[in-house]
């Protein structure tokens, strides 16, 4: 069966309109510029910006990545540019692109969230907060507060209180039940959850008998993990009623299909664009003639819709 | 061959081998048919190569452009020069002709010749597999009427690259190796050391390539002699297009001295040798 019109591939997350549920994922697209060479960012749903916060923050030493099987490790510390550097330069070149600029925020206190987040609110061009509680390779903030419920509940209430904007909380996987902080973003009033970041891991030069990277431990990506995440947001989208966003290697379109029957609304594309930097764009066409292709009229009716008995 | 135009003038797109040569045992030549890259290119840039269509491994892995391969004046393909090191790189030794690869590029801010003004030598050292960006470097110097000299290191005969290709340019490379088997005995640096210390007070610009021990000497010695350098760096790399921060390097920042944290990708490759923090 082929429907006759364009199947519907627009998402709503709790308050955020996206045009398609094909996101790029923090830490992966730069500040969405460095992938303008490649195609029209305006036709992404959107794109999740580099961990901003409220200084200039320079990350960690070389060497900062690993390559491992079928995935990478990273101990990239957060650099960036700085929230302020970021509306005065970057923002403005990403005003024409007609796609949802997420800003991904950290600290290291609750006060830093609180100030970047109030410096955002009300900016044009940003659609959305996503609260970055969950980075590994920082010595303070970031994963300290993703993985103790009530931080987590503590931190996400006080920001929801300083921005109007959708507020997206992004989870650790490196916790014993993520449902329970899951459950504490929505309590505290998140508008929707990002699962996962990346797991904590290590990897050794032999030859050498030194760590791969510099800060000794870094953050597991790729296709590696992605059975890890699939798994959690299938236990967490039974937990909560918010939407979820799945992100943890995603690099193909039945990827996609198999997150959105696990319960997820929308994707997010991470380390995949650094091997198949087209990745975004290709799946977004291929989402389409898949869903013409089975006769779906709507990208909603797969999210959630897994068989189990 | 499926590429499409970029804005920077990169292009991504599916490219087949053309040839695969040993040049040496272990050191392999890879050419590829792609005008686009070919006439965007320029000394020191880089491409980003996916060498397998599967997850392990997993990333595109960053190689140099060695020449720039020309059909009377149109420029119609270039080539890679590599060693075989490691998995990538014994995948790659792999690739027949007709093969396909991922390639995107050209990449980061090659050799800056607008620093050569007039009565300057260029000064060319290259060590190992250091040598791959410097024969690019040489022919487009040749072209555009300067007369490069020319220093190579290696391990050992074998492991000296090119020396016909640089001789064919009209360019004599003078040559070191670890084992003596040719050339003077000893380092790289040594050659230029010399040559920096002779009868003959040198007015030039240093372009250099090697691994970061070759590297760290050759800007102590330019230092002693007056002279600037421009060396193109190496570092484990994701994107090669600036966003994951994986490659970056230490550099003295342009604010003072302190310590900043470059990407090879696209502040570099090639950096100035008094900025980098060894």
């Amino acid at each position: 069966m082929v429907a006759e019109t364009s199947p519907s591939l627009s998402v709503e997350l709790n308050g955020l309109k996206l045009k398609n549920p094909i996101v790029a994922a923090s830490g992966t697209f730069g500040y969405g510029l460095e992938y303008a060479p490649l195609g029209d960012l305006g036709r992404l749903g959107g794109i999740v910006t580099k961990g901003l916060s409220l200084w200039e923050e320079k990350g960690n030493p070389p060497l900062r990545i690993c390559e491992t099987p079928s995935g990478m490790l990273n101990s990239i510390g957060l650099d960036n540019i700085g929230v302020e550097n970021f509306i005065t330069e970057k923002l403005p070149q990403l005003l024409p692109y007609d796609t949802a600029i997420i800003v991904n925020i950290w600290g290291r206190e609750i006060e830093d969230y609180l100030k970047v987040a109030e410096r955002l609110d009300g900016v044009k061009g940003v659609s959305a907060l996503e609260l970055n509680i969950s980075c590994p390779n920082i010595k303070k903030g970031g994963i300290t507060f993703g993985t103790d419920p009530s931080l987590t509940f503590k931190l996400v209430h006080q920001v929801r209180k300083r921005t109007s904007l959708p507020l997206l909380v992004k989870l650790t996987p490196n916790v014993t039940d993520i449902t329970l902080i899951a459950r504490s973003a929505e309590d505290a009033g998140a508008n929707a959850l990002s699962l996962i970041n990346t797991l904590l891991g290590m990897e050794i030069d032999v030859a050498t008998r030194r760590p791969s990277l510099a800060n000794i431990t870094g953050g597991l990506s790729g296709p590696a993990i992605r059975p890890v995440a699939l798994r959690m947001v299938y236990q967490t989208a039974r937990k909560v009623k918010i939407p979820i966003v799945a992100v943890g290697g995603i690099s193909s379109l039945l990827d996609v299909i198999k997150f959105l029957l696990a319960g997820a609304s929308a994707v997010q594309i991470g380390t995949a664009n650094f091997f198949d930097p087209t990745i975004c764009w290709r799946l977004l066409k291929e989402l389409e003639e898949y869903l013409r292709k089975e006769g779906i009229s709507d990208v909603k009716q797969l999210v959630g819709a897994l068989i189990e008995e | 061959m499926g590429s499409q135009v970029l804005e920077k003038r990169i292009y991504y797109g599916s490219f087949s081998v053309n040839r695969q040569e040993t040049i040496t045992p272990g050191y392999r030549l890879l050419s590829f048919h792609s005008p686009e890259i070919a006439s965007a290119a320029t000394p020191g840039q880089f491409l980003m190569l996916k060498i397998d269509r599967s997850f392990d491994p997993l990333l595109p892995r960053p190689m140099s452009l060695h020449s720039i391969i020309k059909d009377g004046n149109r420029c119609i393909g270039f080539t890679i020069l590599y060693k075989i090191v490691g998995r990538g790189t014994r995948l790659l030794s792999e690739k027949r002709s007709g093969d396909k690869l991922g390639i995107i590029g050209p990449l980061g801010k090659g050799f800056n010749l607008d620093r050569l003004t007039p009565g300057y030598e260029p000064i060319i050292v290259g060590g190992g597999i250091g040598t791959a960006p410097l024969l690019f470097l040489a022919c487009e110097l040749v072209e555009r009427g300067w007369s490069p000299s020319v220093f190579l290191g290696a391990n050992s005969k074998e492991e000296l690259l090119r020396l016909d290709e640089f001789e064919s340019l009209g360019v004599t490379p003078r040559v070191s190796t670890d084992d003596g088997s040719k050339g003077e005995k000893g380092m790289v640096t040594d050659l230029l050391g010399s040559y920096l210390g002779g009868s003959k007070e040198v007015q030039g610009e240093v372009f250099a390539c090697g691994p970061p021990l070759m590297l760290k000497e050759v800007v102590s010695l330019v230092r002693r002699y007056g002279l600037n350098s421009q060396l193109s760096l190496e570092q484990r790399m994701a994107c090669g297009l600036g966003a994951c921060l994986g490659c970056v390097v230490r550099i003295k920042s342009k604010k003072g001295n302190q310590l900043s944290y470059q990407r090879v990708c696209t502040e570099g490759p090639v950096f100035n040798g008094e900025d980098v923090l060894w």
